[in-house]
């Protein structure tokens, strides 16, 4: 399942990615952080280019599928304005056993960061701009 | 009938939508009309580089189809063209 939505709901994603075969499963969630670049950030906000986006995150859980022989897979990204806290990206995956969710939840978000069109807009006390680059 | 004779009316009508994004979108608005034949991602690379020089179009990619897309592929009229910033996400 891959989805660009308003605001995520964790429970709905670790209810999604239950599965009989899997011993294992691997959340990660990524939330606003208070700051950047050494100064206080209010709030993020997120656009992306939906049709494109959707698309390269469903080349990236297929890759990953394969590449680990996940039983499941999700990537979700949150548009619109965040505040501080708020989730904005959850990537999940469940396998049989705990060796290969730890790799293949890193390459979800890893390869989400280089590739898929979405971008982010921080907003500081005095100022705002589009993050460029993707630590 | 004679008047209409020999009058002949050519519409020559060739349009690109280019849609734009992210600081991108900051400086083109979400649209950009491409008014011009483009026959490759190229031409509408150096077309646009030369139209919007404040922008570091090194850094842009261009999609079209919701594909990234390479100098050489070609650009039909009616593709979906957009032009990627740097992405953020996550």
């Amino acid at each position: 399942m891959v989805q660009i939505v308003e605001n995520i709901d964790l429970n709905e994603v670790y209810k999604q990615l239950a599965d009989p075969a899997a011993g294992g499963t691997c959340i990660f969630v990524g939330t606003v952080r208070d700051n950047s670049l050494g100064k206080e950030v209010t709030e993020l906000n997120f656009e992306t280019y939906d049709a494109m986006a959707i698309s390269e995150m469903e080349k990236i859980r297929v890759a990953a599928i394969e590449k680990w022989g996940l039983e499941k897979a999700i990537m979700i990204h949150a548009v619109g304005e965040k505040k501080i806290g708020d989730p904005v990206v959850v990537v999940g995956v469940a396998a049989a056993h705990r060796k290969e969710v730890f790799p293949a939840c890193q390459f979800l978000i890893d390869e989400l960061k280089k590739t898929v069109p979405i971008w982010k807009k921080e907003f500081f006390t005095d100022s705002s701009h589009w993050v460029s680059q993707t630590p | 009938m004679a008047w209409a004779t020999g009058i002949s009316l050519y519409i020559y009508s060739y349009m690109i939508v280019v849609k734009a994004f992210g600081q991108v979108k900051e400086v083109l608005g979400t649209e950009v009309l491409v008014n011009k034949e483009m026959t490759d991602v190229k031409s509408l690379r150096d077309y646009l580089s030369n139209e919007y020089p404040t922008i570091v179009w090194s850094t842009v990619a261009i999609a079209v189809n919701t594909q990234y897309a390479h100098d050489p592929d070609p650009i039909n009229s009616g593709d979906e063209i957009a032009l990627i910033p740097p992405v953020s996400g996550g």
